[in-house]
């Protein structure tokens, strides 16, 4: 167990340095210099302009600035925002909090309508139930967020009044965001839990079960249902890097804080600094989930073996 | 200072001053009875502090240092008394002294706050800064001891609100939503759509406000071929139905620009709007001069097997994908083809510079028609002249203007700029642009800067509950 924990934990480790390098490679390969786009907007002189790059260190040889900045990350340094210039640290902390409530409420809503759903419609495979189930789990997966919220907005506050339309400052305003991510979240979800409950249930030990005078819902929640939550578990982790890191159009649409958005503003902005932050740190969460998920579908299933 | 929409300056914190005769010392008597918002007093060493820090490399500001201009050095004669020294004559200084981003720091809070001040602003204005959570809001307190409201406004004393919470809306299309469910009762930047849909619903009135500087327009890049032809450029102009499109783009919301500068702003020349009415004769004949006479089986213009086709950039903001597309179909019966590009804002930047395309979209907001200098003078052929334009007598026309105070002497001189932009075919203006806001009917007494994007809070007052 240990040494195979310190097996995965050097490979993550390597797995952040290989990204570390290409996120640094890539944000110098967009096009437009971050110097100019930040001065443009003031109307300053291309002599003002060389200036800055200067000063920034951006006429340096690449291989410079790499070992620079790799050499401050280890020091747990991510530099500083050339468009706010505060630490990117900050930056990231501030609007960190807002992405975790959002992702985790989001979990919480596909947790609760994803594998009902699915034991649904394993359970009633086939009828109404299924079609249903399976009905709401492809709109889940496949209605744009940005339609949808829009949607919702309009329902709920534009027209009810009941909840704040956008914003970020209290639970109301939680409510649709978390909703309209959780409902996407659920589908594959449901999806997954129907696949696999289907599939177990065509295991030779339900059958033998089913013999011993099992019912059928029994052997569904008793046995299967187990066997089910390894994949559930495995694909929420996914999910949750995901949504830790890619909830832009959310956070757009329903106007949230968010480290989406900061990396999409920065990116605009050719903030290389919060851009290279912000890419590592969702590969930093994408890496150490994915290490977490590992281990826990080993805890909740023999078969995933730790060797 | 404060400037009122005339372009006169009137006593804010400064009661007086006084330019010397070469126009390189500005002396400004200050007022003796202000406090900044933490109890610092306001005097000429926490001006020339500001200055100071402001022109200072390592603040890295950006925006102030531009519009002090050639800014040399800045010392208290007397403990109420700056004396400002420019490097060379600048017009344009008041204007920019009145400006928003030059407004005073408490020099107590900037000792306190170090490179954190932005999050911790000390002024000595109506409001104060409660708190500020970044993408979120900002939170402004009415400051009760406020009493040096200048004279252009409705009322003397402390503001009518309490409170005032600023909330960013970055998605335009968030704001109508935020504006309807009660969440703002100012919104603004509507999309025009958006603004007409406001503008039909009583609870809520709608304020156009037109913002000077820059017209929105394409630079035409005068080095590339065909664009390089000044007939070819000409017939663009004159092939371009700009009323259409603005009205089909932006309906009655926007009006169509006629040059450089938005007509709105100081020094504009009226003179410009009877250039290039909309003639697609006039436009082929120019383009039958340049020798493009023949059309391919696509209808497209060709001189010597080369198509009559322009690169050009597209980029998010004012519209512009709808216009590039009207554009297209336009100048299409021309036998022109244009193909756009659509780039992120730092692309678009580095492609202009470079001077790969012939269609460049610029914007740019400002009360002072010095702006002409930094798109067309030859100075900046490495920097914002994306017409790529160097003409020796415009550059001492607008270095003529930037030096001169007497505005009845900088006016003329502007208006040769601007019709030499307009003969020569650099641009194509499209419109002047506007802020389209709105306003819950609660609102009392709302009213915009000179500069046309910042609402004046100080006399707004709320007449109900929402």
């Amino acid at each position: 167990m240990l040494s195979y924990l310190r097996r995965r934990l050097i490979v993550a480790a390597l797995t952040l340095l290989g990204i570390a390098t290409m996120v640094f490679l890539l944000v110098r390969l967009l096009p437009g210099d971050p110097a100019e786009t930040m001065l443009a907007r003031s109307g300053a002189s291309p002599q003002a302009v060389a200036a800055l790059r200067s000063e920034l260190g951006l006429d340096r040889p690449l291989p410079l600035q790499y070992a620079g900045w790799l050499s401050e990350l280890l020091q747990g340094n991510l530099g500083r925002s050339l468009y706010y210039n505060r630490p990117v640290t900050q930056l990231i902390g501030e609007q960190f909090a807002y992405t975790l409530r959002l992702a985790l409420a989001a979990l919480a809503w596909a947790w609760l309508a994803g594998p009902a759903l699915g034991i649904a419609a394993a359970y009633w495979a086939g009828r109404w139930p299924d079609r249903l189930a399976t009905l709401l789990a492809v709109l889940g997966a496949t209605v744009p967020v940005f339609w949808s919220g829009l949607l919702l907005i309009w329902l709920f506050s534009v027209r009810l009044g009941w909840l704040p339309a956008t914003g970020a400052g209290s639970w109301q305003a939680l409510l649709m965001p978390s909703l309209v991510l959780g409902f996407a979240t659920a589908g594959p979800l449901a999806r997954i839990a129907r696949v696999t409950l289907l599939e177990v249930l065509a295991q030779p030990y339900v059958v033998a079960a089913r013999a011993k005078g099992l019912t059928r819902r029994q052997v569904l929640l008793r046995h299967a249902l187990r066997n089910a939550l390894v994949p559930l578990v495995t694909v929420s982790g996914l999910q949750l890097s995901f949504l830790l890191g890619g909830t832009v159009i959310t956070e757009t649409v329903f106007n949230r804080p968010g480290i989406g958005r900061l990396l999409v503003d920065a990116i605009l902005n050719r903030d290389l600094p919060v851009v290279q932050g912000v890419a590592l740190l969702t590969a930093g969460f994408y890496v150490i989930l994915n290490l977490l998920v590992d281990l826990a579908a080993g805890w909740l299933s023999p078969q995933a073996g730790w060797q | 200072m404060a400037q009122d929409k005339g372009g006169q300056f009137h006593p804010d914190l400064a009661t007086s001053w006084v330019i010397s005769p070469d126009g390189l010392t500005y002396t400004f008597e200050l007022r003796h009875d202000v406090k900044f918002q933490d109890g610092t007093p306001f005097n000429a060493d926490a001006v020339v502090r500001n200055l100071k820090r402001v022109a200072d490399p390592a603040t890295h500001s950006q925006k102030e240092v531009f519009l002090l201009g050639p800014f040399y050095h800045a010392e208290t004669t007397d403990p109420y008394t700056v004396k400002l020294v420019l490097k060379q004559p600048y017009a344009p200084l008041l204007d920019g002294l009145s400006q928003v981003y030059l407004g005073m720091a408490s020099p107590a809070a900037l000792d306190k706050w170090g490179d954190q001040y932005q999050l911790h602003q000390v002024g000595t204005g109506p409001f104060r800064m409660l708190s500020y959570q970044q993408g979120q809001s900002l939170v402004l307190e009415r400051n009760p001891d406020y009493n040096l409201a200048p004279e252009i406004r409705s009322h003397q004393g402390p503001p009518y609100l309490d409170q005032i919470e600023f909330r960013f809306y970055a998605d335009p299309a968030t704001r109508l939503p935020a504006l309807l469910s009660g969440q703002a009762d100012v919104m603004g930047e509507l999309p025009a759509q958006d603004a007409a849909q406001v503008g039909a619903n009583p609870a809520y009135r709608l304020n156009l406000v037109a913002i000077p500087g820059q017209s929105v327009q394409f630079f035409l890049n005068t080095r590339l071929a065909p664009g390089d032809d000044l007939r070819v450029r000409q017939a663009l102009l004159y092939g371009t139905d700009r009323a259409s499109l603005v009205k089909a783009v932006f309906g009655t919301t926007s009006p169509v620009a006629a040059g450089p500068l938005a007509a709105i702003t100081r020094g504009a020349d009226p003179a410009l709007a009877q250039l290039y009415p909309y003639d697609p004769q006039k436009a082929a004949a120019l383009l039958a001069e340049a020798g493009w006479t023949q059309k391919d089986k696509d209808g497209i213009l060709v001189r010597q097997d080369q198509r009559l086709t322009l690169k050009g950039i597209l980029q998010s903001w004012g519209e512009l994908t709808k216009v590039g597309t009207i554009l297209q179909a336009q100048w299409r019966q021309l036998g022109v083809d244009v193909q756009w590009e659509t780039m992120s804002y730092p692309a678009a930047l580095d492609a202009a510079r470079k001077g790969v395309d012939e269609l460049i979209p610029s914007v740019f907001s400002g009360t002072d028609p010095d702006l002409l200098r930094t798109y067309f003078a030859s100075s900046q052929l490495n920097g914002f002249n994306w017409a790529k334009v160097s003409d020796p007598e415009v550059d001492a026309w607008l270095e003529q203007a930037a030096r001169t105070a007497d505005w009845t002497q900088r006016a003329p001189l502007y208006a040769r700029v601007q019709q030499r932009i307009m003969e020569q075919a650099w641009i194509l203006p499209i419109r002047d642009q506007v802020n389209l806001n709105a306003a819950y009917s609660r609102v009392q007494g709302l009213s915009y800067d000179v500069q046309g994007w910042w609402p004046v809070l100080y006399d707004v007052s709320l007449v109900s509950k929402r």
